[in-house]
């Protein structure tokens, strides 16, 4: 640890760090600020018109309006079903692909590059699927299974939960990766000790992987609960939010009420709750990494 | 070691300047250094290129948009110190994005246009509208060249003046493939709600969809929505909606509604339109697989031309079945009305030259060039086109729009608040899904009483 005895010393770093935080407050936190003052005003988006202070109103008109809530509850069906399929699935096929079986470069380039693709593509890929003349309900209609073909992304039943899926294959490749880092530097000393224990290769998963992974998986989960909640390019892409906001996130519906229905206030105070729902995400899920450490 | 801890305070300070420096330099080009360099490249402050920036729909590869990029070449030839920014967009949520953005900013493009006319006087009191009248009086072979009824389109209640010059007219109706009615029996396009019906039957028993219509793109079960309520309420009714003495609640709008459901209980659609995008409707339509579609002028073009359309030959044109309870809302239609509106706070040189090129992109040459070339109409009146050049269709179209006695945009043109255009389709597309006609009201009327 180095002391900082002098103000010399001190001032040498404030002027190390100030590159970074001048952009950091330019881009971040002006904008935050701004984000803020407009969530407790409202404004017909209009310069030069009356900004006038409205208290917590666009936060109660938020609330009050039903494709908001439906919005809420779509997005944390993104993140349950990230968070319960993207770091099981990616340790699995970690696992799989750290056991250096025959081919498994290959597999892991397959299984990584989705996560190489912008969202978009991949929002638009997946749209060519799954429209109601796309490449699933043809395939269907010529097995002869022509009465599971229906429109996927207008469906109540499966629109959402057609994107739900799409976003969880787009990130196990990613997820993979990082808990494949985190297994080749678990000591092999430990799966021997195991081994003369006589502890079998499941044995050895659940009794030395899982443990030595705790504090990656426990990343991956944060960074999986941060990332769904702020999914927005894969929704625009495959269906705007649409049919009727049936597929609207926050960050969707947060576009429409501030740029296309010019609710500046409504859409701001949509953009802080978002960013308190990350905020809450990330201290909680902070408390459980250092919780873990401390474990270990 | 002293010297080196004072070279990186150095490079930090000036890495940290830098930033500061570029992010204020802002749009105008760079600050000092910018104007330096234009100095020594002879291009000093006295010559600065005046800039004039358009965001209008015109954008794409279409014949249309040829002959305004055209213009705008011609333009640019006339006036090599003008530098033209064309921002305009064919995708219609990308147009309105840059418009928001523009409009909250305060940076309004020289020439753009607005979809409807509720908001405009908000528009006005702020600046962002030209009052073209004296433009308009001052050039009167220019100005007395538009039709009546597209000019006054834009006469906002309350302000003196005309804030906009129209740039594109005509009907929007049902274009169809004859030979594949009289195929289906339907040996005369239906005349009424009940023969549409009937022709409906008549189409579905031949194995052909009735009308292309592609619901994943909204705009076109609202353009559809558009036609069934000017034909049951008349024009009049979609201002009333605007200035709230009507609800979109009462039975005679939910009846407007409910005919779109009898349309869908009478598979007068694909089984999959609620998923279709309109190009796909489109090709259907163009490929004769479906026998009608509703659309406007700007697809003649397209339909009459062989390559795009290969049985072009028996599309006709039509307007939209009247219900014969309403004979008196036979010829209230819907017609498209776009405009060029101009920035109001432009002056000197710079507004002088936006109306010039306003001016060229709606002269008589231009209207002439865009009937022949690219059967697009413009509300500009006694223009000498060639009939040899255009096609059946285009006149037909032209013969058509003459002959409303009310016109009406879309229904919600006349509501000031920006969310209904999408909330009116959103919930009309909701009637594919299984809402009802009562449900699909009361989710639109909700949106306007959350607003009050």
């Amino acid at each position: 640890m180095i002391k900082l005895k002098t103000t010399k010393a001190k001032f040498t770093i404030f002027l190390f760090i100030l590159p970074a935080l001048l952009l950091y407050t330019i881009f971040q936190l002006i904008p935050i600020a701004g984000g803020i003052y407009f969530s407790f005003v409202e404004w017909d988006g209009l310069a030069g018109t009356k900004l006038t202070f409205v208290g917590f109103d666009n936060y109660i008109s938020a609330f009050h309006n039903k494709q908001f809530i439906l919005s809420l509850s779509n997005m944390a069906r993104m993140v349950v079903f990230s968070v319960l399929l993207h770091t099981p699935i990616a340790l699995l096929l970690a696992v799989a692909v750290n056991a250096k079986l025959k081919g498994y470069r290959l597999f892991k380039t397959i299984f990584f590059v989705p996560t190489v693709f912008p969202m978009t593509a991949i929002g638009l890929m997946w749209y060519f699927v799954f429209m109601p003349t796309g490449a699933l309900n043809t395939l269907l209609t010529n097995m002869g299974l022509k009465q599971f073909a229906i429109p996927w992304l207008v469906n109540k039943a499966t629109a959402m939960n057609t994107i739900v899926g799409v976003n969880v294959w787009a990130g196990i490749g990613y997820y993979m990766v990082i808990i494949l880092a985190g297994l080749t530097v678990i000591p092999k000393d430990l799966y021997e000790a195991a081994s003369i224990d006589g502890a079998n290769p499941v044995q050895m998963f659940f009794n030395v992987t899982i443990p030595m992974l705790k504090p990656t998986l426990i990343m991956c989960i944060v960074m999986d609960i941060i990332g769904s909640v702020k999914v927005f390019d894969l929704v625009y892409a495959m269906t705007s939010g649409g049919p009727n906001g049936l597929t609207n996130l926050p960050t969707t519906l947060m576009i429409s009420e501030a740029f296309k229905y010019s609710h500046y206030g409504v859409g701001s105070a949509i953009g802080i709750i978002i960013m308190l729902i990350c905020l809450v995400g990330t201290v909680g899920s902070n408390t459980l990494l250092n919780r873990g450490r401390r474990v270990d | 070691m002293k010297l080196k801890k004072i070279a990186m305070l150095g490079m930090t300070l000036a890495l940290s300047i830098g930033a500061l420096a570029a992010c204020g330099s802002g749009s105008k080009g760079g600050g000092e250094s910018q104007k330096a360099a234009d100095s020594a490249n002879g291009s000093g402050d006295s010559n600065e290129k005046i800039k004039i920036r358009l965001l209008t729909r015109m954008a794409g590869t279409s014949d249309i948009v040829k002959i305004y990029n055209g213009i705008i070449d011609e333009f640019k030839a006339k006036h090599p110190e003008v530098e033209i920014i064309d921002d305009s967009q064919g995708d219609e949520s990308a147009f309105n994005n840059i418009l928001s953005t523009d409009m909250a900013s305060g940076k309004m493009a020289n020439i753009y246009r607005v979809q409807g006319v509720a908001n405009l006087q908000k528009y006005i009191d702020n600046g962002f509208l030209l009052d073209v009248t004296p433009y308009l009086e001052a050039d009167p072979e220019w100005g007395k060249s538009f039709a009546p009824g597209a000019l006054s389109y834009y006469s906002v209640p309350g302000k003196e003046g005309t804030y906009a010059i129209p740039m594109e007219s005509g009907l929007i109706g049902v274009y169809y493939h004859e030979d594949i009615l009289k195929e289906a029996g339907v040996e005369k396009f239906p005349e009424t709600w009940d023969e549409l019906l009937a022709a409906i039957d008549k189409l579905n028993a031949n194995g052909v969809t009735p009308i292309a219509l592609g619901e994943s793109s909204n705009y076109m079960g609202g353009h559809l929505h558009d036609q069934i309520f000017y034909k049951w309420l008349g024009t009049e009714a979609a201002k009333e909606l605007g200035n709230r003495s009507k609800k979109w609640t009462d039975p005679d709008v939910v009846q407007t509604l409910q005919y779109i459901k009898d349309l869908i209980d009478a598979k007068a659609f694909d089984p999959n339109a609620v998923g279709m995008q309109d190009d796909v409707a489109m090709t259907a339509f163009q490929n004769g697989e479906a026998a009608m579609v509703v659309t406007g002028p700007w697809m003649i073009g397209r339909f009459t031309d062989p390559e795009k359309t290969p049985v072009h030959e028996d599309i006709k044109l039509a307007k939209f079945p009247y219900f014969k309870e309403k004979p008196e809302y036979k010829n209230y239609d819907m017609q498209v009305i776009s405009p060029y509106m101009i920035n109001g706070k432009l002056e000197g040189k710079e507004l002088e030259l936006t109306i010039e090129l306003v001016k060229m992109l709606t002269s008589k040459e231009a209207a002439k060039k865009y009937a022949e070339e690219a059967q697009f109409i413009m509300p500009i009146e006694d223009v000498d086109i060639d009939e040899s050049k255009v096609t059946p269709l285009f006149l037909e179209s032209m013969k058509l729009g003459a002959t409303s006695e009310g016109i009406g945009v879309d229904v919600f043109d006349f509501d000031e608040l920006t969310s209904m255009q999408d909330r009116t389709r959103n919930s009309i597309m909701s009637l594919f899904t299984g809402s009802s006609a009562e449900e699909a009201a009361a989710e639109i009327q909700a949106e306007i009483d959350s607003a009050k």
